[in-house]
């Protein structure tokens, strides 16, 4: 480590009038375009970076980086207040931020999800800097088998996001798993469920699918709840004194965004794996470790720090092997690595050797871009939390035909609109039956990853799959998956007991 | 309201219609990518578009439509209205799609094409650490172990079916060797990976700009690009091509610039020169060889040929090899 | 209440409907190629996807048939009223149908009538179905939203969204 070389570039990014300009602004289109259903940050990048081609390399990183940390966190804005995650990082933190937002606090789950947000992408930038190496060697270890088992790892969060019934949930989220199976076969490119149609063939495209699942079906609920008159207007006097969460909160959370943080890091840095499945596992993990996992998904502000602190401390995660090993981690550091390309520069291990000062001026602006989405995002609490005050006659509406657009924008595919409305009707449907609905979010996004590396572990070993009890990672893992099963079962069990003895005490009182 | 709708409507209408007689090109051109944003044929398609816009005048707006494998965007330019403003970038996926029963349309029949613009070479590149381990110096050496060692070595390509899929069945039947294509549906990167990683795989048969991190910090080892010469620059250049050590092969991934049949014939003539004028510029010159991609201009006629060439004869037999059922 | 109305009664005719589908999608996964080569066949894995959600599929199923034939005590969550999905007794339902219909309708104009007139039409209609009636604002508001979105779409992100009779509104805006 060259501490005055990091200093010095430190120095150089925080000082340069134009990489900070660049950086709030990526930062705040990074927000307004994660908000929104359907656009994500790596659409932004990507679209962007043509536009950063005339810029130096640091301006134009610190542009891309702002839009990336924005987008993750943006993501959740439309989450808490619509119900509908704007990228799939999001995905999870519904499960509180919604609930919160229909207690009437959704200005302050919206500065939980930017307070976590922040600190869980500053701890993701603090290990970038100092911990690099050692975590792409990690990432380096993760071959078929390990990839398998960290997907098992994954799908074993599921138990505890079913809900009241362990065995809906599993049922959904097989059901996910199936669906994932849908069109060409990743290994053979034989055709499975496409009933010769070929828009099929790539299967049910994923983001179209997620805003049906809860933007859609919601909207549909939705207009059933006000036609039937259960429909309440949200309560809007909520005061926002302070856009970042009080002291009082921040202790009740600060265990969770460190862990969050720490997990989206790490899950964040293995190629192939990102923010989608880190808020998952976050979100598992916490609520396992917690002394009232009965509360979580009533809306407590731990649900929203867990999930947020995560996704954010991916973005350092992924550029991780992004930069020293010139691995892109997610989609959007697949664009970042363009950008890099285009600019001259390859990353990858000779980076660290022949680039070292762009290195840490990267490692900078990822800082930076974290404190640009912290100041834009506490300009827009207030803006955004008003949303829940329009009338909701209006807003439903206008939720369906941004959310649809949204659908179509991500293939330009008529069919994906087609999708979207046939994912909304089966929510619709699945909501009413007490079906879990995030279990076939998580099977959708671990399916294709866990099938791939299975067939790929058994033909490179020549059909021996017990070859994998030589992988002590993979084993670890393993064992891992299975105790978070049994201790989940265990956990529901006392959420189910404590609950019936609530509603006893309720009856009788 | 109506009212007033409508008198906008009739502006607007009566605007676009006064100068349709200009000359083409007197709107906005759209270009269909059948890939999704920010990889490396939309990057290339949108340094493309920057450059023909200088040449056209007008805005040339990247459309991706993606899906199904790249089925959707390569049919969506055929089906386009053939009235010169829409036309599409097609990479060589686009040829496997009738064989694979995926699509109806045959490249050079149900397409117009309109030139090519780059070509990248496939490299046999192997783990340098398992390389050493069983003393493979030179392509020579690999093709014996893989003759000693019938199915036994294990090569990455990209996603099932793909280009870098292909390229290893292709290798296998010139070289007359046999090995184990394994697929990596997430793309060449993650292939790249795993064969520095030398647990699943050995090796991959990719271009060289996929796996260009490794092969700078020694994890892997170029043995033969299938080109007819070396790539020209300081990082590549010290790579031997296959010819070079007697094995002629010569495999490579192209993107190129397609439009649905029955334009006319001038506004055809239009777009063309436009084409081959931009392909010449300074800038996209700059990032093409920024990106590691290798310009390789064919006119439309030389690319029509080309196609079928491809199409009825170098691919299907490589397909064959490559294991993949048809 | 009546037994049939119950939540563990809607369970079990979940769970009919779903071994239904098991059945149907297990007999699909028969139909897919056999590969010679391959180790795992494109069929197994969608095969153990299958299993897997039949093995719970019954343990719902006997599970809500005890609770429907012996009965529960009064505090099962489970002995609750049912959410229904019947339109002829619940207008609630009925308006979700409907809008589901509009959704199906939107998606099949999609592309005939452009982004902008669609997306007015059905916000519009959806507006009046659940009881806006300041008809100024629904249209000003139906009109606008979608056409904000387009023109940030279009002129922002560059993405060409389908504009149907609209058309000339994309040549006059490349005018601009």
């Amino acid at each position: 480590m060259n501490w005055g070389l990091l200093f010095e570039s430190y120095v150089n990014v925080f000082t340069s009038a134009q990489v900070i300009g660049m950086t709030l602004l990526g930062a705040l289109g990074g927000i307004l375009l994660g908000a929104v259903p359907g656009m994500t940050a790596t659409m932004g990048v990507a679209l962007l970076i043509p536009f950063s081609f005339g810029m130096d390399l640091i301006p134009s990183i610190g542009l891309l980086l702002g839009i990336y940390c924005g987008g993750m966190y943006g993501g959740s804005i439309s989450a808490i207040l619509i119900h509908a995650p704007g990228t799939p990082s999001a995905a999870a933190t519904l499960l509180d931020g919604y609930p919160m937002c229909q207690k009437g606090q959704a200005g302050k789950a919206l500065s939980i999800a930017m307070f976590s947000s922040f600190c869980g992408g500053v701890l993701g930038a603090l290990i970038m800097t100092f911990l690099s190496p050692l975590v792409a060697q990690m990432a380096m270890k993760f071959t078929s088998a390990e990839m398998l088992m960290l997907a098992f790892f994954g799908l074993s969060v599921i138990v505890s996001i079913s809900g009241k019934s362990i065995a809906k949930g599993l049922i959904s989220a097989f059901f996910g798993l199936l669906l994932a199976t849908v069109g060409q076969d990743p290994t053979y490119g034989a055709k499975r469920f496409v009933f010769g149609f070929r828009p099929l063939l790539s299967g049910f495209s994923f983001i179209p699918t997620l805003i049906g699942l809860f933007a859609i079906a919601e909207v549909i609920a939705g207009v059933e709840r006000i036609i039937s008159g259960e429909e309440k207007q949200q309560k809007s006097e909520e005061k926002i004194t302070n856009v970042l969460p009080d002291f009082k909160t921040i202790k009740q959370i600060w265990l969770n965004i460190i862990s969050g943080g720490i997990i989206g890091t790490f899950i964040g840095a293995i190629p192939g794996a990102g923010g989608d499945i880190a808020v998952f596992v976050s979100y598992g993990f916490n609520k396992s470790a917690s002394k009232h996992p009965e509360l979580w998904g009533t809306g407590i502000p731990n649900g929203v720090a867990a999930t947020e602190s995560a996704n954010n401390g991916c973005s350092g995660g992924a550029m991780i092997p992004l930069l020293s090993l010139g691995v892109p981690g997610d989609a959007v550091t697949a664009v970042l690595l363009g950008a890099f390309i285009m600019k001259g520069i390859q990353p990858g291990p000779m980076m660290y050797v022949n680039e070292l000062p762009t290195v840490y001026r990267v490692f900078a602006a990822l800082m930076l871009a974290n404190l640009a989405m912290l100041i834009v995002g506490c300009a827009g609490v207030r803006f955004f939390a008003k949303i829940v005050s329009v009338e909701k006659k209006m807003l439903y509406p206008i939720i369906l035909v941004v959310s649809l657009l949204g659908a179509f924008s991500i293939n330009k595919s008529i069919f994906d609109v087609g999708v979207c409305v046939l994912f909304g009707v089966i929510g619709y449907l699945m909501n009413k039956y007490e079906f879990p609905l995030s279990p076939i979010l998580l099977a959708l996004i671990l399916g294709p990853m866990c099938e791939q590396n299975f067939v790929r572990f058994v033909d490179v070993n020549n059909g021996n799959f017990w070859e994998i009890l030589n992988r002590p990672i993979a084993v670890g893992f393993f064992v891992v998956s299975v105790a978070t099963i049994l201790f989940s079962i265990y956990n529901q069990h006392k959420i189910n007991r404590r609950e019936a003895e609530n509603r006893k005490k309720a009856d009788n009182a | 309201m109506k009212k007033l709708f409508a008198v906008v409507m009739f502006l607007i209408l009566t605007l676009s219609s006064s100068s349709a007689m200009a000359a083409y090109p007197e709107k906005s051109l759209t270009a269909i990518c059948p890939w999704g944003a920010g990889g490396g044929t939309d990057s290339c398609l949108r340094a493309f578009c920057q450059a023909l816009e200088k040449q056209l005048g007008q805005t040339v707006i990247v459309d991706n439509k993606t899906g199904a494998g790249g089925v959707t965007g390569h049919e969506a330019i055929a089906d386009a209205e053939p009235d010169g403003y829409t036309f599409g970038m097609v990479t060589f996926e686009f040829v496997t799609y009738h064989a694979l029963e995926v699509s109806d349309y045959k490249s050079y029949l149900n397409y117009d094409p309109l030139c090519r613009l780059n070509a990248d070479p496939a490299g046999i590149t192997v783990n340098k650490a398992w390389a050493e381990k069983n003393g493979i110096k030179n392509l020579k050496d690999f093709i014996e172990y893989c003759k000693k060692h019938p199915g036994e070595v294990r090569m990455g390509g990209s996603s099932a079916n793909s280009v870098w899929h292909i390229a290893g069945g292709y290798f296998m039947n010139v070289a007359g060797v046999e090995l184990k294509m394994v697929t990596y549906p997430d793309g060449a990167a993650s292939a790249v990976q795993a064969a520095a990683q030398g647990v699943d795989i050995e090796g991959v048969t990719v271009s060289l700009a996929e796996a260009r991190s490794f092969i700078e910090s020694g994890n892997l080892i170029c043995l033969g690009l299938m080109a007819e010469e070396r790539i020209n620059n300081e990082v590549f250049g010290k790579i031997p091509t296959c010819k070079e050590q007697g094995i002629n092969a010569f495999y490579a991934t192209w993107r190129g610039l397609g439009l649905p049949n029955g334009v006319d014939a001038s506004i055809r003539t239009k777009l063309a020169d436009a084409c081959r004028a931009a392909v010449k510029d300074a800038d996209f010159i700059k990032y093409m060889t920024n990106a590691g991609l290798g310009i390789a201009y064919l006119d439309s006629a030389e690319f029509k040929a080309f196609l079928e060439q491809q199409e009825e004869k170098d691919v299907p037999a490589a397909m064959k090899a490559a294991g993949i059922e048809l | 209440m009546k037994k049939t109305q119950s939540k563990a009664f809607a369970n079990l005719i979940c769970s009919l409907f779903l071994l239904a589908f098991e059945v149907w999608t297990y007999i699909e996964t028969t139909g897919f190629r056999i590969h010679k080569r391959a180790h795992v066949q494109p069929a197994t894995f969608p095969q153990i996807m299958i299993t897997g959600m039949f093995i719970f599929t019954v343990i719902l199923f006997v599970q809500s048939l005890l609770k429907v034939t012996r009965g529960m005590n009064e505090f099962d969550p489970d002995n609750e009223m049912s959410a229904s999905i019947n339109p002829f007794t619940h207008k609630g339902v009925a308006a979700a149908f409907f809008v589901i219909i509009l959704c199906i309708l939107y998606t099949y104009l999609f592309d005939r009538l452009g982004y902008v007139l669609v997306s007015a039409c059905i916000s519009i209609i959806i507006m009046w179905l659940i009881g806006k009636r300041n008809f100024v604002m629904m249209i000003l508001v139906s009109f606008l939203v979608p056409l904000i979105m387009w023109f940030i779409f279009y002129k922002l992100l560059t993405v060409n969204i389908p504009m149907g009779m609209l058309q000339p509104l994309r040549d006059f805006v490349d005018k601009l």
